[in-house]
């Protein structure tokens, strides 16, 4: 129960008769829109937070690849490459991976090991990989030009090709996801603008009478206002109630994945505030919209 | 100082029909009593309308409080509206609303604070004979309770102007001597009031009326003065105080 104190004085003294617009579909229908805003929104942020997380993950790692058919020179050629990374100023965490590792590597691909001593044998010549870390300051690309003239065949590989399509695909679905959310809003606002002018229609006499006797637009407009915001208040609870449940499971049940990008993905910091702030939205959007249509409509008269 | 209302020329039609009103001109001064007589369907109610600023004329020109009503912008009506009260012709009380909540209407909204509504409001009623009836719905009353607590409603706030369509069309005779007693006694205290009747037996209760006659929405005897001599003199019945003051 609102107290009167805080209410509009044209709702205090019931100028216009007292509906149980709570009980129609329209809290149910905001709680709705809600949700899927809500649920759109935190989809985009956990992808952004997701990409982001690895991006700083693997952004200042790289791999060096050395391309070498012939044993004795791959050796040299390993031996070359960590002492030209040694030598770089930023340059650290540098471990060449063996053939254990690689083979480990191969194995989602390839099945087991095929050779008896748990390596891939000769029959399969491998690249030999160095992997390293950078400092922010380093220039990767030029590091990996004076890498490639110093050291041929030794080529640097700083994930950007793979990763770059996955950023790209995030930003994509978190716009789709944010389109959503604006297309539920502004679904919800053509709702609230048909029911203030059902509402105006019903009550047309009483209005009527209500500017006769010298009511300004603006106090019935401030009915409705509240009306419609109360409404949207119920909904708004609701709906977000339901959200929050629906990301507490599936982020246990993401969680339970483990590791890997969908492992990672979470809802960032500033996720909850977004799912604290469409409510919030909610509300104040169907207020602004029962004014404005209260008012737009009410200007037609005289 | 000028007229409270001015009428130059005005002509009035609804939508594309024939006007209803055609060439009204007239004056009318602060203070001044006028009854406006005519036939149904000769324009009565329609002049009300533009004087209670539910229309505005189709030509000619209505000034109202020094105002012309025709340049006026709408979010300025409001202000003239709450100087006058209105009797309507069918009421027009609030169905959802209390016999009491009805009369305080205008001074609610007019933002008046709580205390003082119900002061002028009980009283009010009591004036009007329904305090027992407060707390009624419009629709539980009569015919003739509708009517008085229409009449209430309008006077609550001490319009500058009161403009009645009908008001003793539902009462009995002594309640309709009554109420143009009441009206008298507002007049007297500064409010100019417009009747709008047909029982032309109600003219020589007001000796000081001027007249007004339409005719298939054409004035006639603009200038006409009461021309019947004053009956006995109305029932002595003293205004609310809340009027008074």
């Amino acid at each position: 129960m609102i107290p009167a104190s805080i209410q509009p004085r044209a709702e205090r003294y019931h100028f216009l008769p007292d509906e149980r617009v709570a009980a129609s579909a329209l809290p149910w229908i905001v709680a709705l829109m809600v949700l899927l805003a809500t649920l759109g929104l935190t989809v985009g942020a956990t992808l952004i937070a997701s990409v982001d997380a690895l991006d700083r993950q693997l952004g200042r790692s790289f791999t060096v690849q050395i391309v070498e058919p012939d044993p004795a020179v791959k050796v040299e050629k390993v031996e070359a490459v960590r002492a030209f990374l040694t030598a770089e100023t930023g340059i650290g965490g540098v471990e060449i991976l063996g053939d254990a590792e690689l083979a480990g590597l191969l194995e989602p691909w390839l099945g087991a090991a095929i050779s008896d001593d748990g390596t891939l044998g000769d029959d399969l010549p491998l690249p030999a990989m160095i992997d390293a870390e950078a400092a922010d300051d380093v220039d990767l690309d030029a590091l990996a030009e004076r890498l490639a003239d110093g050291i041929p065949g030794a080529r640097l590989d700083d994930h950007a090709d793979w990763l770059a399509p996955i950023g790209r695909l995030a930003a994509v679905l978190a716009g789709v996801a944010l389109a959503a959310a604006l297309l539920v809003a502004v679904a919800t606002s053509a709702i609230i603008v048909l029911g203030v002018r059902a509402g105006l229609g019903r009550h047309s006499e009483t209005i009527d009478v209500l500017h006769l006797i010298g009511a300004e637009d603006r106090s019935i407009a401030a009915l409705f206002q509240y009306r419609f915001g109360v409404v949207a208040l119920l909904g708004a609870l609701v709906g977000t109630a339901i959200a929050v449940l629906v990301i507490l499971i599936v982020g246990a049940l993401i969680g339970a994945v483990g590791g890997g990008l969908i492992g990672s993905a979470t809802l960032p910091w500033w996720g909850w505030l977004l799912v604290l702030a469409v409510p919030i939205g909610a509300v104040l959007m169907a207020m602004t919209t029962a004014r404005v249509t209260v008012e737009r409509s009410l200007s037609g008269t005289l | 100082m000028g007229p409270l209302a001015r009428f130059e020329n005005v002509g009035l039609r609804y939508g594309t029909d024939a006007e209803v009103l055609r060439d009204i001109s007239f004056r009318l001064d602060p203070g001044a009593f006028m009854f406006l007589v005519g036939s149904s369907g000769a324009g009565k109610t329609s002049l009300l309308k533009l004087l209670y600023l539910n229309r505005r004329a189709t030509r000619g020109r209505v000034t109202l409080f020094d105002r012309d009503i025709g340049d006026l912008p709408r979010a300025r009506l409001p202000e003239l509206r709450r100087r006058i009260g209105v009797v309507f012709q069918d009421f027009r009380l609030i169905d959802h609303l209390t016999s009491f909540d009805n009369v305080a209407l205008p001074l609610r909204i007019a933002g008046i604070g709580e205390p003082e509504v119900k002061a002028h409001v009980d009283e009010l009623l009591d004036w009007v004979g329904l305090t027992r009836r407060a707390g009624a719905r419009p629709r539980t009353l009569s015919g003739g309770e509708q009517q008085r607590l229409a009449i209430a409603r309008a006077v609550i706030a001490r319009p500058d102007l009161l403009l009645a369509d009908e008001p003793t069309g539902n009462v009995d005779p002594q309640m309709a001597s009554r109420l143009l007693h009441l009206f008298q006694e507002l007049n007297r205290l500064g409010t100019t009031v417009v009747v709008a009747t047909h029982a032309m037996h109600l003219l020589p209760s007001v000796p000081s009326a001027t007249v007004m006659r339409l005719e298939r929405g054409e004035m006639r005897d603009p200038v006409g003065t009461l021309r019947n001599p004053p009956a006995t003199p109305p029932p002595s019945s003293s205004p609310p105080e809340a009027l008074a003051s």
